[in-house]
């Protein structure tokens, strides 16, 4: 015969040599996944390590009683809510301020001695609402309105100009209190309820901290919003456990501007006129409010209260992929202001390094999720396959027992993550334990999917900054399911 | 049991066996292939990363449920009908009693206001969920 076995073998491929290309391209993708999985997987690690080893100190546990604040030295506690005044704010606002009322009714005369609230909006028909409704009650709630044509000395926008409003106001005396105080910052939709309250006001009647932050949670109107958009909060109560790590060892990675609370004095010294980056306003102003207060107090004067903060997730997944993407280039620009200041360049070597590599590394986990999610989706059925063919003793197993172990171990951390988080969202549902463990699961179900819409925001975000396109959009995230029908996203472009 | 609450068992029961699934593939069978150069019998495999696995879910529970103290539902605040802030009738706030244990009954602080439909929702006591 003119033609061998061996040639036509070559020539027609058969069921082995199928089999035998299918192991390549899982191998090569499995260590290309491996790669992204390790980088991101190191930082899970130190979530759990603050899960598992400081959880009694991430909330505080122990509840407080109005009889054991009146033991302590109290101080004044401004609750501050900052908002645009767009549609939808109203509502949650004062369910936020309702929840704060609550409590000082508990004890009118006490809790009337050092609480209050201070909403500065941009609507004066929101100002006089709450005025009007809140005048006789127990509690001072204040209503500012940023003028329109309010200017800070460094040009200042979006929210931090409203905010610097407010500090320009106080430092003029404006319900200036006597004796030491601290801003409790608030968003739009922040609830704090009044066992937390009182665990906080405890707490800062004994810090000396002078910038503080406390875990929060995303269970308000939570069945009224997008499934994806709640898996993808049910990241987040598990990120907070690295925000008490970074909060107690005072270098700022991070810093949310809800749930913060600083001291007065402090934060009137520092202020909010970060100004603005090649003209572009930055769109993360607690961030680089932290980096400032870094600078100016040091690693000694920030904390963590443990006291949590109740919001509510985006509606949409639109609403939450424009959130995450202004998180990612507003860090951005944090990062890119941090390394033309003077006083960044002064700070020790290893320092710099830690605060500036640390938060590369923070972003770069964020975007590197979109390639190695949307592997591990492509790829997951042939590594399911193979894995399944190596147990029957069909094959040799997809890639070495170590980095199976470890591959396992990523995937028990990364949903671990999810239970955690949407355990603690749910835990504030007025839903039959059987439901709450329902939407447990189904957000570990819709998990694959939500992690790869988030993180192509983010991924979208870098990819962005890199290629030069640093023009900033800030639209708030609507607060009501209505409100965030109504946006026009292209508007704020 | 009522039919709407064995429906909702039912679901539950759904989504906890496909959350299982999903475990399995991610991080159940990986488990099995890691330690099978060591037990070399696959079902001997599947059946410690089973177990492992469960003993992780019980242990981040354990630490959960330490770590949730006083969670109870919390108001929501919804408008009956869409639109601008347009201020609403508003009602003075009224002063209520106060319960020993420190909790605010909600329930006394109703707002018929229509706009908002708050405080009513919360069923606060003295005894956690």
């Amino acid at each position: 015969m003119w033609w061998r076995s061996s040639d036509l073998h070559l020539s027609v491929p058969t069921i082995a040599d199928e089999h035998a290309r299918l192991l390549t391209l899982v191998r090569f993708g499995g260590w290309f996944l491996i790669a992204g999985l390790t980088i991101i997987g190191v930082r899970m690690l130190s979530y759990y390590r603050s899960f598992i080893f400081h959880s009694d100190r991430y909330r505080q546990l122990v509840e407080v009683d109005t009889a054991m604040l009146k033991m302590k030295a109290v101080p004044k506690i401004k609750i501050q809510i900052t908002t645009r005044g767009s549609d939808g704010s109203t509502e949650v606002i004062r369910r936020g301020i309702d929840h704060v009322l609550s409590l000082a009714t508990e004890d009118p005369a006490f809790y009337g001695s050092f609480l209050s609230v201070e909403v500065v909006t941009e609507s004066t028909e929101q100002a006089e609402l709450f005025n009007d409704r809140y005048a006789g009650t127990p509690l001072s709630v204040d209503a500012l309105v940023l003028p329109a044509s309010y200017v800070t000395p460094n040009g200042t926008q979006l929210k931090a100009r409203a905010l610097h409003y407010v500090v320009e106001q106080r430092r003029r005396g404006w319900n200036h209190r006597p004796g030491r105080t601290f801003v409790v910052h608030y968003d739009e939709e922040s609830v704090l309820e009044p066992g937390e309250l009182r665990k906080l006001i405890a707490l800062l009647a004994d810090t000396d901290k002078k910038i503080l932050e406390g875990p929060i949670y995303y269970p308000l109107e939570y069945l009224e919003t997008s499934i994806l958009c709640r898996a993808m909060e049910a990241i987040r109560p598990l990120a907070c456990y690295e925000c008490r790590h970074v909060m107690e060892h005072g270098v700022p990675l991070h810093l949310h501007g809800s749930n913060l609370v600083i001291e007065e004095e402090f934060e009137n010294d520092l202020g909010w006129d970060i100004g603005h980056l090649d003209g572009q306003p930055f769109i993360a102003e607690d961030y680089v409010f932290g980096l400032n207060a870094f600078l100016a107090g040091g690693p000694q004067a920030f904390g963590w209260h443990g006291s949590v903060m109740l919001e509510q997730p985006p509606f949409s997944v639109r609403s939450a992929r424009k959130q995450r993407h202004r998180w990612i280039v507003g860090v951005l620009q944090g990062m890119a202001m941090l390394g033309r200041m003077a006083e960044f360049r002064e700070l020790d070597w290893r320092l710099r390094q830690r605060l500036i590599w640390g938060t590369r590394y923070r972003v770069a986990c964020f975007a590197l999720s979109a390639p190695v999610g949307a592997l591990s989706l492509a790829l997951m059925p042939l590594f399911l396959t193979q894995t399944v063919r190596t147990l029957q003793g069909r094959g040799p197993a997809p890639l070495p027992a170590p980095v199976m172990a470890w591959i396992a171990l990523v995937g028990v951390m990364w949903l671990g993550t999810l239970l955690i988080g949407a355990w603690y969202n749910v835990a504030y549902l007025d839903r039959p334990r059987s439901e709450k463990l329902a939407e447990i699961g189904r957000c570990l179900l819709i998990a694959p999917v939500a992690g790869l819409l988030e993180s192509t925001a983010g991924f979208a975000a870098v990819i962005e900054w890199l290629l030069g396109q640093r023009q900033v959009h800030w639209q708030p995230t609507p607060k009501t399911k209505a409100a965030d029908s109504a946006v026009d996203w292209a508007a704020g472009r | 049991m009522s039919p709407r609450r064995f429906t909702a068992g039912a679901r539950a029961a759904a989504y906890a066996g496909a959350a299982i699934l999903l475990t399995t593939f991610y991080c159940g069978l990986p488990l099995a292939l890691a330690i099978r150069p060591v037990l070399r019998n696959s079902a001997l495999c599947l059946l410690v990363a089973s177990i492992s696995l469960l003993l992780a879910t019980v242990w981040i529970v354990r630490i959960l449920r330490r770590t949730t103290p006083t969670a109870r539902p919390v108001a929501t605040y919804r408008r009956p009908t869409s639109g601008d802030n347009s201020p609403a009738p508003l009602l003075a706030w009224r002063p209520v009693a106060v319960p020993q244990m420190g909790f605010q009954r909600a329930e006394e602080v109703a707002d018929t206001d229509a706009w908002t439909i708050p405080l009513p929702r919360i069923r606060w006591s003295s005894q956690p969920h």
